[in-house]
């Protein structure tokens, strides 16, 4: 027997365990049962009753949409604000320093040098 | 064979008619052995064979003729081995129960060499083994087989160049010897 009888005979179609077929049947079966219960799951609403759930999901995407753009708003706000009192704080206390400044070179000028 | 042939025909262009348990009579044994001899397991062949039985089920009113259940059913069987052997990197797993007895006193099947050579299949990659299991279990013409895979006819008879090339150095000398 050459190679390809040898793989012939050892490749031959086998029967499958008993009961495969009733194992197939069964499964498909209640494969089917979960099936349809899965449509009348999906479809027990109409068409009108789908419109209104789209409708309510789009608002409900859209309110949120709106609520986070606002939240975003009063973030940068907040921040503007805290960046305007900072500048404000640096401005007085450089003006502050400014002042000091003058102040001690007009004392530094009105004191008589040493011989 | 050309009795055959024209049972093939015939059967390509037969509408499908019947019950479903009528096509899981008729293919179940083509099915499960596809699996079989690609997977070398029983439990996973059978794990396979019935899934491919139902996504037939499911599919079962798109199918026009008996010829294209059939061809469906051994290419997504073969794909479905292929990507359990890739997916469990499947080991061969043969026992002793699994190794047929001889048909009759005399005859020239030895079961100890087709265990053997089951076992050298098994071996194979993917993509070689499914050209073989097919050229050999179901007896496909390269045409057919390349039909059924989806590729070139020139890559499957490449293909299976390498397997047998592959299967005669793995069986070694003596098988070699027998073989000839």
């Amino acid at each position: 027997m050459n190679l390809e009888d040898q793989l012939r005979t050892a490749l031959k179609r086998r029967e499958p365990p008993p009961g495969f077929a009733e194992r197939v049947l069964a499964k498909a079966e209640s494969g089917q049962t979960a099936s349809r219960n899965g449509i009348w799951r999906l479809s027990w609403l109409s068409a009108p009753g789908w419109a209104a759930a789209v409708a309510v999901a789009a608002v409900l995407v859209l309110t949120v949409g709106s609520v986070r753009d606002y939240r975003q708003r009063q973030l940068a706000e907040q921040a503007r604000n805290q960046v305007v009192f900072a500048l404000e704080l640096a401005r007085s206390k450089v003006s502050f320093a400014q002042q000091r400044v003058l102040k001690a070179a007009a004392a530094t000028a009105g004191v008589p040098e040493k011989p | 064979m050309l009795a055959q042939a024209e049972s093939e025909t015939a059967e390509t262009t037969q509408p499908v008619g019947g019950s479903f348990a009528a096509l899981v009579q008729e293919h179940q044994s083509m099915v499960y052995s596809l699996a079989w001899n690609s997977l070398q397991d029983q439990a996973l062949a059978e794990e396979v064979a019935q899934e491919v039985f139902l996504e037939l089920y499911r599919r079962l009113d798109t199918f026009e003729s008996q010829g294209h259940v059939k061809n469906w059913l051994r290419r997504v069987a073969i794909n479905r081995c292929i990507d359990q052997s890739r997916r469990r990197k499947i080991r061969p797993q043969l026992g002793l129960e699994d190794v047929r007895e001889p048909a009759a006193p005399g005859a020239l099947s030895d079961p100890l060499m087709e265990a053997r050579v089951q076992r050298v299949v098994a071996s194979l990659p993917e993509r070689l083994r499914s050209v073989v299991v097919l050229r050999y279990q179901e007896d496909l013409d390269p045409a057919d087989i390349a039909e059924v895979l989806d590729i070139p006819i020139r890559t499957v008879k490449s293909r299976l160049h390498r397997s047998l090339e592959m299967l005669r150095a793995k069986l070694g000398p003596q098988d070699n010897e027998r073989g000839r």
